[in-house]
């Protein structure tokens, strides 16, 4: 494998030195795009993304077909006086975002940022240069630190967190 | 001034501007202070990205629930009950595209516009080219919509003049963005945010108490409405349901092209920043929404028994202020002059912070895209740029302020919503989702999907039933309001075939660097630190 670590940042606006592999350009993004980790990271992705998008876009278009074709079903009384099918089924629209929501930032801090950080790991080896820190942490602050300088907070040991407590 | 509103003096109404000017002050404040930190191109933009996850869900917020959210669709309610809160459950569910296919992407690979991503990996000026055609349309129309809107507004709501509200506006606007950029622009839109939260959960919760509680809000507003049970059924306003479901695409799959929305992901340091941005934004607009459904069957519960042609306008806009104003304790007393004032004043920040989100998106396209990418190739400073964004702020927002003046309020504002949702949903988020997923996508197919997508959006928009009013109806017999069914499978599909005819397949190694820089954030921009 490759170790092109001494060449120049790519031109025309590549990545900062301390993003991208410092690459002679394609081939070194084509070469972290063919690890088993980042393989493995757009796998698993897919596999929630694409089923879960699915679902959301059936559930919300079946509530407007009804609403469209089933007038009369949607307007008949759900549970109580004043609360109709029609309004109820709009609510479970509500609750459907929400926990949807909640369950990709849960998956993404229990599956994804931990595979993000062993393809990043796996992108420092090719190009044989230190994992850049601040692709590392999930602080939603600014980062103090100058960029590149190894390992002086986070780092690959907090990957998962979330300091910004929107993930509860 | 108003014979609906201005009930408690003539003309101008002082309390409503007293309140107002105080608002403005707090924003004038804030852009004051920004302009201090605003001294590059990426403090600009982007704030130098150093906005909080949490900040930026309620930015977000402040940008995507325009004063048609607001009063707009408690108006809706009002009037249409069940079919008015058929808008809601579609601008709510949107944010579910946004979060799984686009926040965290456009986080890691664009700089400091949406032609940023499609620019790693397709030839640069005719990808900002097309990315920047879809972004200039829907701002300009939607900026517009605004614009008007704003003048009959806030002309209602404090009694001055059409022009001077839509001038006003404008000039508050421009000043956001200019000397504040946008951290200004974002942080009116969280004070806004705030604004608006608070007065519309303080109006909700007197409302139920009001009523007696929460189904009784349903049971009263249905026993007041002369629609009856029908009230909380479908069917009292969209009558297709071909369209309906039209509409809905629209919004689900628009709001994820809706470039001021969009932009504000390049504002935050991390893609798991934005990621947790998306979900504050979805808890806050939720709430927002199912609140809208409280003053909406309040005002029909408390005021539907009086009579309604002389207590609410047609367009329903009217609805909560009025309802703010019976709460306080009805028209004329001071309880009910203030609490009309401050709706008035949360509807007027309402307005600002959104054209000024627009505003500096616009001018990120004509800057970043148009000048900087297409005209001088890449090679201008930083500095340079910073000022083209500048300038580039000032004329979209006069051409903006001159149109809305010129038109005035004949203008067709549904019209101009309608078509930024569906050029946003036809022809940039076609474009982005391609390129972010499909390998064999390149530039000739960005080009005409694009192209597909803003001539047939706008095409069906003008043959449709909405812009004939009368007799006629549309010339050609069309009658779908919403283009989004025909107009979005065409976006893809012009995507599609402009990719397969093209013998050019050079974007298919580079979609490798696309896919790991949006998948992981290497090479990523970084945030400003200072």
């Amino acid at each position: 494998m490759a170790h092109p670590s001494a060449t120049p940042p790519p031109p025309g606006g590549g990545p900062p030195p301390s993003g991208g592999p410092p690459a002679s350009k394609d081939a070194t993004w084509q070469q972290v795009s063919d690890t088993p980790e980042f393989q493995e990271l757009v796998a698993r992705k897919r596999a929630w993304i694409v089923p879960a998008t699915a679902f959301f876009l059936f559930w919300y278009l079946l509530f407007i077909l009804m609403a469209g074709y089933a007038e009369d079903f949607m307007g008949g009384e759900f549970l109580v006086d004043g609360i109709t099918v029609g309004y109820a089924f709009a609510l479970s629209q509500f609750v459907m975002t929400f926990v949807l929501a909640l369950l990709y930032v849960r998956r993404s801090r229990d599956v994804f940022d931990p595979l993000r950080v062993r393809a990043l790991q796996r992108a420092a080896e090719i190009a044989n240069e230190p994992v850049p820190e601040t692709a590392l942490t999930d602080a939603a602050g600014v980062s103090g630190t100058a960029p590149g300088a190894p390992g002086t907070s986070g780092g690959p040991g907090t990957p998962g967190t979330d300091r910004d407590g929107g993930a509860r | 001034m108003s014979p609906l509103l201005a009930a408690s003096g003539d003309g101008v109404n002082g309390l409503a501007v007293g309140i107002f000017a105080l608002v403005v002050g707090m924003t004038l404040v804030i852009t004051f202070w920004a302009s201090k930190k605003t001294t590059s191109s990426a403090q600009f933009f982007t704030a130098g990205r150093s906005i909080t996850g949490r900040q930026n869900g309620l930015a977000i917020a402040g940008d995507y629930m325009s004063a048609a959210s607001f009063l707009g669709i408690a108006g809706l309610i009002f009037y249409f009950g069940f079919d008015g809160f058929l808008y809601s459950v579609g601008f709510l569910v949107a944010f579910l595209t946004v979060l799984f296919l686009l926040a965290e992407r456009m986080r890691n690979s664009a700089k400091f516009t949406i032609a940023d991503v499609l620019s790693h990996r397709l030839n640069e000026r005719p990808a900002r080219a097309a990315a920047a055609s879809g972004t200039l349309t829907v701002a300009a129309f939607y900026l517009i919509a605004q614009m008007v809107g704003a003048g009959v507004l806030v002309q209602a709501l404090m009694g001055i003049s059409f022009q001077l509200s839509v001038v006003l506006t404008g000039v508050f606007m421009l000043a956001y963005v200019i000397f504040g950029g946008m951290l200004a622009t974002t942080w009116v839109q969280i004070v806004k945010a705030v604004l608006l939260m608070t007065a519309t959960t303080i109006l909700a919760i007197l409302v139920v108490i009001k009523v007696g509680g929460p189904i009784e809000l349903f049971t009263k507003a249905r026993d007041a409405s002369p629609e009856g049970a029908a009230y909380l059924a479908p069917g009292l306003n969209y009558t297709n349901p071909i369209d309906t479901v039209s509409l809905g695409l629209g919004l689900v799959l628009g709001t994820a092209g809706l470039p001021h929305i969009l932009m504000r992901f390049f504002t935050v340091p991390t893609a798991q920043a934005a990621r947790t941005s998306v979900v504050w934004a979805i808890v806050i607009i939720g709430a927002f929404y199912l609140m809208t459904t409280a003053l909406g069957f309040g005002a029909r519960a408390l005021l539907g028994g009086t009579s309604i042609a002389e207590t609410i306008d047609p367009a329903g806009n009217l609805a909560a202020p009025r309802l703010a104003e019976f709460i306080g304790g009805g028209a004329g007393t001071f309880g009910g002059d203030l609490f009309l004032a401050i709706i008035a004043a949360v509807a007027f920040a309402t307005i600002l912070a959104v054209v000024a989100g627009l505003v500096i998106s616009a001018s990120g396209a004509m800057a970043h895209d148009v000048w900087n990418g297409i005209v001088k190739r890449g090679k201008a400073t930083d500095a340079e740029e910073m000022w083209a964004g500048r300038v580039a702020a000032l004329g979209v927002g006069i051409v903006a302020i001159v149109v809305a003046v010129i038109g005035g309020e004949g203008l067709n504002v549904s019209f101009m919503v309608g078509l930024a949702f569906a050029v946003a949903a036809s022809a940039n988020f076609p474009a982005l989702l391609l390129a972010l997923t499909w390998r064999r996508f390149n530039t000739t197919g960005a080009l005409t999907g694009v192209t597909f997508g803003i001539v047939s959006a706008i095409a069906l928009i003008v043959v449709s039933p909405g812009v004939w009013p009368g007799s006629g109806g549309s010339p050609i017999g069309w009658d779908l309001k919403n283009p989004g069914i025909v107009s979005i499978p065409l976006g893809f599909f012009g995507c599609w075939l402009g990719t397969v005819l093209s013998k050019d397949t050079s974007s298919q190694e580079a979609f490798d660097e696309l896919r790991v820089r949006a998948e992981t954030g290497l090479g990523a921009e970084e945030a400003v630190s200072h």
